[in-house]
């Protein structure tokens, strides 16, 4: 099918619809292990994202180029607050209390980044060391105030995502590898101002089963769940590790391990190819219109879906250390859902054309 | 298709090269995480989904109350009473520095450090880990009512072997232990498992199968906290038969209590059913101890003790007859025609045999005596004689069909079954032939000849009841748990080719022996007993062994009896006086005529 501008990619809006759908019918299948409270949030989630979506796309897409510095300096002063003032969920402050919504700013922050840095780095013909720091200056802002939260998580992935625009954005190579190398060297300097339970859950990596009780514990439950769904799960509300509670957080981070343990192999396949279609889609969109404002917007969206769904995949399944991040569109929460499923809308507005 | 694009020249080929980099990276990536999900849900999953159900699902053995064990009329002499732990659950304590402390003031035996370490070592943080055992009950009700005070206590329930008699059936009963390599492979051990516990000795082994019952089971599922999210499967436990035994508590009492602190036995039986009323061993144990867990000091004094309290000399002694003995070669003499009831022979204190001199006990000699008088006065030299001319061959003949030198086949484990002596037996260990001295001593119940007292009550039951053996038993029924009768024991007897003439004879000496002759201690107003006394010698410097064998009432009797005081403390002739004391008071309840 070939896809013209201004006609909305509807691969792309199936598969996100469908992802957030399937997220909302998989806590259904395992809320009767407490969790019906949770589902019934959902419910206004995902309903209220797809509203924004739309919202987004019938509305003139103009707003997001001139708009996005706004944005963000909103967004930063919203992670400034939460910093001062944020409520402590898992030892970390991360939210910030909105009526009977705890909105977590570091997701908004997230689009708001991609925003930004679109903006900074689009129709560039050459990216210049004053283009770098620009760029770079926007993202340590937001990294260092997403971490001191903490969630290293999110900073790291928001860090990924700057890479990978500053490189789509064609950053002369020669540059792009000193960034990288000084970035490395930062890093024994970065690790000495971590929290103890994250150097623990980065040392628990290489030695799971050392301390099966202590932070090793998530982990391999998560193996165990996804493990014993085998090929073709344990059916539809027979997750009896996840809904025993085994599982740690099988509604957000470990998510995908509760589907692991239900649907089985077949489950996570079908995931995994509508995450390729969601960057397929994406990246079309972004070669289509170029390394202009919309075509790196696309980029850096649907890069960020996939490097975040990476993550929050591969901490499941034991192969990257334990850091807290939602799978995009199936993960229960407010901030995450709304997040997602309103930037697909902007994405689509974008793709609309002037 | 290039014709859309917005940019043209290299930076939008570069754009583009680099954007498929990106999508090949992220692609990639994801492949990554498709092999190892795949790894772990179809190369591992089984494993997995093992890991999954050994956390998830767990068999909780159901303990079954072991049967009961009663006397005759149905008085408990085992039953199952709870022991209670007191536990904690790691997870509930782990915020708390004062709990140890608050509970080492109720429970002041704990030792914190170490509680400290087993919590620390707990594999699962929602699981109670026990603190103390054996907790009293003021104790349990104690932290149950200030539960509050103490919400991270668990008081976890057992059931434990209970013998309210104590010592009194000690011996008898036996003691329970956890069962070893060599019961758990054992056929009458089916359905014991490592751990479990199982009778060690005495009824409690014997009859271990009816009581043991089987425990049930339930397989559950639990949430990471340890709450119980279903049962899936359960079987409920099913508790083992009750004994009902033959013994009557009232005259084991009085048994035990005429008995003193004398080392002995007392056996009481019913002549003609096999129903064994009584059985004294002592010294006994309290089986108690066993069943509470029993601490090293105290097993190695009851297992050292010289008195073996342990074993049950009733079954399990063996003694040499002494003068009891007279009996068989009396009748094994007149059965044979070797003499009449009115034959003589003369007792001048001593007899020659071969070139040595046999003494009676009565050193000045009974002068001339017939064959009852013989037997009331206990004359030994008129039974060297009797028994010479009789011969060993029939004397032991007669011996095995009184039922010596072979089991009873009582139901008690491991009997023993005394000694017959016999000239191919004395060839074969001494390398000597038997000599008539041999045969002189025999007759009186010395030398190599050796019984155990439940010989004797069976031997002495056969003269009261007119010749028979009857086999004696502990147990007279078996019910299960639905109140169905599984077992009733039937009385077993053979006749011995013993005639009337013979028995009434016995039963007219036996007699006298009370009334006038060696027995005459036993005699009381209450009730006429018939017996005969032994006094057996013991090499080296100990005091002789006392036996008296009789039953009551001597015209028709109804209870037989045996007493065997070991190294008797008194000068005079002890046992008969004690059976005396016994059957009087038995006689004096009503119940007797019920028998």
């Amino acid at each position: 099918m070939q896809i013209y501008k201004g006609q909305i990619d509807r691969y792309l809006l199936i598969t996100t619809i469908a992802l957030s759908l399937w997220g909302l019918f998989h806590l259904y299948t395992i809320s009767d292990g407490g969790f019906f409270y949770y589902f019934k949030r959902q419910i206004i989630w995902v309903s209220s994202g797809i509203f924004l979506l739309l919202l987004f796309y019938l509305l003139p897409n103009s707003i997001w180029p001139k708009f996005a510095y706004f944005i963000y300096a909103l967004t930063a002063v919203f992670l400034m607050v939460v910093v001062v003032k944020g409520e402590v969920i898992y030892g970390a402050k991360r939210w910030l209390e909105i009526g009977f919504f705890n909105f977590q700013p570091s997701e908004l922050a997230k689009i708001a980044l991609i925003l930004s840095l679109s903006k900074v780095l689009s129709n560039q013909e050459q990216i210049k060391w004053k283009t770098v720091f620009s760029s770079f200056g926007l993202t340590v802002f937001f990294f260092f105030l997403i971490a001191i939260q903490p969630d290293l998580g999110t900073g790291l992935i928001i860090f990924s995502v700057w890479l990978i625009l500053l490189f789509i954005s064609g950053i002369h190579l020669k540059k792009f590898f000193i960034l990288i190398g000084a970035i490395v060297a930062s890093f024994p300097i970065f690790y000495n101002f971590l929290r103890p339970y994250q150097k623990m859950r980065i040392l628990t990596y290489f030695n799971l089963h050392r301390d099966p009780l202590g932070a090793g514990w998530s982990s391999l439950q998560s193996k165990i769940a996804i493990g014993s769904g085998e090929l073709f799960g344990r059916g539809i509300g027979g997750a009896a590790h996840t809904k025993l509670r085994y599982l740690p957080q099988p509604l957000t981070d470990f998510i995908f391990s509760s589907i692991g343990e239900e649907w089985g192999f077949i489950g996570v396949a079908l995931i995994i190819t509508a995450y390729l279609v969601i960057i397929i889609r994406g990246i079309s969109i972004a070669l289509r219109e170029g390394n202009s404002f919309t075509g790196l917007f696309a980029a850096g969206f649907v890069s960020l879906i996939a490097v975040q769904a990476f993550v929050n995949m591969g901490m499941a399944c034991g192969i990257i250390p334990v850091t807290g991040v939602p799978l995009p569109f199936i993960s229960y929460g407010g901030s995450s859902t709304l997040i997602f499923l309103s930037a697909t809308g902007v994405l689509f507005a974008l793709n609309k054309g002037r | 298709m290039s014709i859309k694009y917005r940019l043209i020249g290299k930076t939008n080929l570069k754009y583009e090269r680099r954007l498929k980099i990106i999508g090949g990276f992220l692609f990639f990536a994801f492949l990554i995480i498709l092999i190892r999900v795949g790894w772990l849900q179809i190369v591992q999953g089984e494993k997995f989904l093992q890991l999954s159900q050994t956390s998830r699902l767990r068999l909780i053995p159901l303990p079954n109350p072991r049967g009961l064990i009663t006397d005759e009329k149905g008085r408990i002499i085992a039953d199952n009473t709870a022991s209670f732990s007191v536990a904690v659950v790691p997870e509930n304590i782990v915020h708390r520095e004062d709990a140890l402390f608050k509970l080492k003031e109720v429970l002041p035996k704990i030792n914190i450090e170490a509680c400290k370490e087993k919590i620390k070592k707990a594999p699962n943080p929602f699981r109670p880990v026990v603190l103390q055992e054996k907790v009293n009950l003021s104790k349990v009700v104690y932290l149950l009512e200030r539960e509050q005070e103490f919400p991270f206590v668990v008081i976890l329930a057992q059931p434990v072997r209970n013998y309210p008699q104590g010592a009194l059936l000690g011996n008898v009963v036996g003691y329970l232990g956890e069962a070893d390599k060599k019961e758990l492979k054992s056929l009458s051990f089916l359905r014991v498992e490592a751990g479990d516990l199982v009778g060690k000795t005495g009824i409690e082994k014997m009859y271990n199968s009816y009581l043991q019952g089987e425990k049930g089971g339930k397989q559950i599922e639990v949430d990471v906290y340890g709450r119980v999210s279903r049962i899936i499967s359960q079987k409920p436990p099913q508790p083992g038969d009750t004994l009902c035994l033959s013994i009557n508590l009232d005259m084991q009492r009085i048994a035990r209590e005429e008995m003193g602190g004398r080392k002995g036995v007392v056996l009481i039986g019913n002549p003609y059913t096999g129903d064994i009323l009584a059985i004294v061993s002592l010294p006994s144990f309290d089986p108690n101890l066993f069943a509470r867990g029993i601490s090293k000091e105290k097993w190695s004094e009851l297992s050292s003790h010289p008195g073996d309290p342990l074993e049950n000399r009733a079954i399990r002694g063996e003694y040499p007859p002494g003068s009891t003995f007279k009996i068989v070669v009396a009748a094994a003499a007149l059965e044979e025609g070797k003499i009449k009831p009115s034959s003589t022979f003369f007792c001048s204190g001593a007899y020659k045999v071969g070139n040595r001199f046999f003494k009676c006990w009565k050193e000045q000699g009974h002068g001339k005596l017939d064959l009852e008088e013989a037997i009331v006065h206990s004359c030994d030299v008129y039974f060297y004689q009797l028994g010479l001319k009789t011969g060993v061959k029939d004397i032991i003949r007669y011996s095995r069909l009184f039922g010596l030198g072979r089991p009873t086949g009582v139901d008690f484990p491991s009997e023993k079954k005394g000694f017959l002596p016999t000239p191919s037996w004395k060839k074969q260990t001494f390398k000597e032939p038997w000599y008539p001295g041999d045969t002189a001593n025999l007759s009186i119940g010395q030398g190599y000849i050796l019984v155990t007292p439940i010989q004797m009550l069976d031997l002495i039951s056969a003269v009261a009841n007119g010749g028979y053996l009857v086999r004696p038993h502990l147990v007279k029924k078996i019910v299960d748990v639905n109140g169905n009768v599984i077992f009733n024991s039937l009385p077993i007897r053979d006749k011995i080719s013993v005639s009337n003439s013979t028995i009434d004879f016995l039963h007219k000496a036996l007699e006298k022996v009370v009334e006038k002759g060696t027995g005459w201690r036993a005699k009381n107003k209450i009730v006429k007993i018939a017996g005969k006394t032994g006094t057996v010698e013991i090499a080296g410097n100990k005091n002789p062994h006392n036996w008296f064998i009789g039953y009551a009432p001597a015209d028709n009797p109804l209870i037989s009896i045996v007493v065997l005081v070991e190294n008797r403390e008194e000068d005079i002739s002890i046992a008969p006086q004690i059976a005396g004391k016994i059957l009087s008071r038995i006689f004096a309840r009503e119940e007797v005529a019920n028998l």
